[in-house]
């Protein structure tokens, strides 16, 4: 079975049920089974069948958010969005990634690694900053 | 179980379940790429760790991400299990595509990128976590979906923007994903000139990468802003300005081609490759990711660094794939064993 294929077809019928009020699950299901009808009946193709048949199962509602997570949010935001030259970029995206940690330690167990992600991608864009994969940007050079 | 910094041994249990993870990655968006080296570090930092491109080794918090890689769902920390397989799934993203392309004149060799290559892994984490964790034995887990702007929101934005009937979601998704990294905004512009200015702007390379090159700013522009500020909304509103400075382009464009103009549309390519010096830093740290892999006993990956990227206007890559059997090669249903 092309995976790949499965997967891509898949993702994209969960992406527009969590976006688009009027998403036709019923459509998606019926492409997804066409997607693999021509599949030997084999544990590859039951497990597709699983996946398809739960595409219907309504999504589980997002878990509401605390003032603390809201918090995070709005760090991580100043810091991702913040410009400058290079230099002032890393030192607000190591202040928010040292604040968010610090929020999330007191956050509930259901949130804590929920705030503490926000992280992750301000980590990345520090290393990138620190070391580019490419020619350093000229010192000075805002976003 | 690696609970401090170091090298975490190949044959720990939690390395072979990593590699089972990063396999079952790859499995579910193919690359022609593997930079991952094999070496997998515990760094106990207040981090969550990260793909190093310039030795090709993977590093990840033995707290936050290593000892939840147990092999099957946690019952008590279900929320942090997540975010640690996510972690993973962004990781091998990142590890999957090349990052440079210096020889392509839309290459955007900027931060702007880094921000866009964040978004595009934070895509595909999102996306492909159902059926990543139900094809590898964590079935029930559930990512939660951020909600404030970000990386993710950023790139959410761009996508939806781009894309149409003739490049969709789904295309733009699987091509960004192949990277390189310094790319997704030209595979952005091109979305824009398939779904909105294809009966306008000639078939030919030059006409098209001419044009994508003049799509790039609208996209950059607004996307990292060069004021210190903004307001906690500022995705929203970095979105607007995209789509002003987008639709504005593009109805530019159409005026100029209507009267079938022999030349390209002016613009400046991002990447003007004919006026600059060979990039040897960039050369060196390639040949230093290779020199580690070697020292590693590993067979280079097929078609990484060497690979030339796929890229411009009916010449990208149509998604060969071929995934370069790891070291250790698990089964990719769970083990049966203890949990650590």
């Amino acid at each position: 079975m092309d995976i790949a294929k499965f997967n891509s077809v898949f993702s994209d019928a969960r992406r527009r049920q969590r976006t688009e009020p009027d998403f036709d699950v019923t459509t998606a299901q019926a492409y997804l089974r066409e997607l693999i009808a021509k599949e030997p009946d084999d544990d590859e193709r039951d497990w597709a069948l699983r996946m398809i048949d739960r595409l219907a199962e309504p999504l589980p509602d997002p878990p509401q958010r605390s003032e603390l997570y809201a918090e995070a949010g709005r760090i991580h935001s100043a810091a991702f969005y913040s410009g400058g030259t290079t230099e002032q970029q890393l030192a607000a995206l190591e202040a928010a990634r040292r604040q968010i940690w610090a929020i999330a330690d007191r956050a509930s167990d259901e949130e804590e690694a929920d705030i503490r992600a926000m992280t992750r991608s301000l980590e990345h864009l520090e290393n990138g900053l620190r070391n580019p994969d490419w020619p350093a940007e000229p010192p000075g050079q805002s976003g | 179980m690696a609970d401090r910094d170091g090298l975490v041994p190949r044959d720990s249990v939690v390395y072979q379940e990593f590699v089972r993870l990063y396999q079952v990655a790859r499995q579910l968006r193919p690359t022609s790429v593997d930079r991952w080296n094999g070496d997998l570090y515990a760094v106990a930092a207040e981090n969550w760790g990260a793909f190093d491109p310039a030795t090709g080794s993977i590093r990840l918090s033995p707290s936050r991400v290593l000892r939840h890689l147990t092999g099957s769902i946690s019952p008590t920390e279900p929320h942090r299990q997540a975010q640690a397989l996510a972690t993973v799934l962004h990781e091998a993203t990142h590890a999957g595509m090349l990052t440079d392309a210096p020889d392509e004149p839309n290459a955007v060799r900027t931060r702007h990128s880094l921000g866009l290559m964040e978004g595009i892994a934070e895509v595909r984490t999102l996306a492909d976590f159902d059926l990543f964790t139900e094809r590898s034995g964590y079935s029930g887990l559930v990512l939660a979906e951020p909600q404030y702007p970000g990386a993710l929101t950023a790139a959410e934005g761009l996508i939806a923007q781009a894309t149409g009937p003739a490049k969709s979601t789904v295309a733009l998704l699987e091509e960004a994903t192949r990277g390189p990294g310094v790319m997704h905004f030209d595979q952005l512009a091109d979305a824009v000139v398939r779904n909105r200015l294809a009966e306008v702007v000639p078939h030919h390379p030059e006409h098209r990468r001419a044009v994508r090159a003049a799509l790039i700013p609208t996209m950059t522009h607004a996307y990292w802003p060069s004021i210190q500020h903004r307001p906690a909304d500022a995705g929203e509103h970095l979105a607007n300005e995209v789509r002003q400075h987008l639709n504005a382009k593009v109805d530019e464009i159409r005026r100029y081609y209507l009267p079938n103009p022999q030349q390209p549309f002016p613009a400046e390519p991002p990447n003007p490759v004919q006026m600059r010096a060979p990039d040897t830093d960039v050369q060196h740290r390639v040949a230093g990711a290779e020199q580690m892999r070697f020292l590693a006993g590993q067979a280079p990956p097929t078609g990484a660094v060497h690979a030339k990227p796929a890229l411009g206007d009916g010449a990208r890559d149509t998604g060969a794939t071929s995934v370069r059997p790891l070291t250790h090669s698990p089964s990719q249903r769970p083990p049966d064993r203890p949990r650590e």
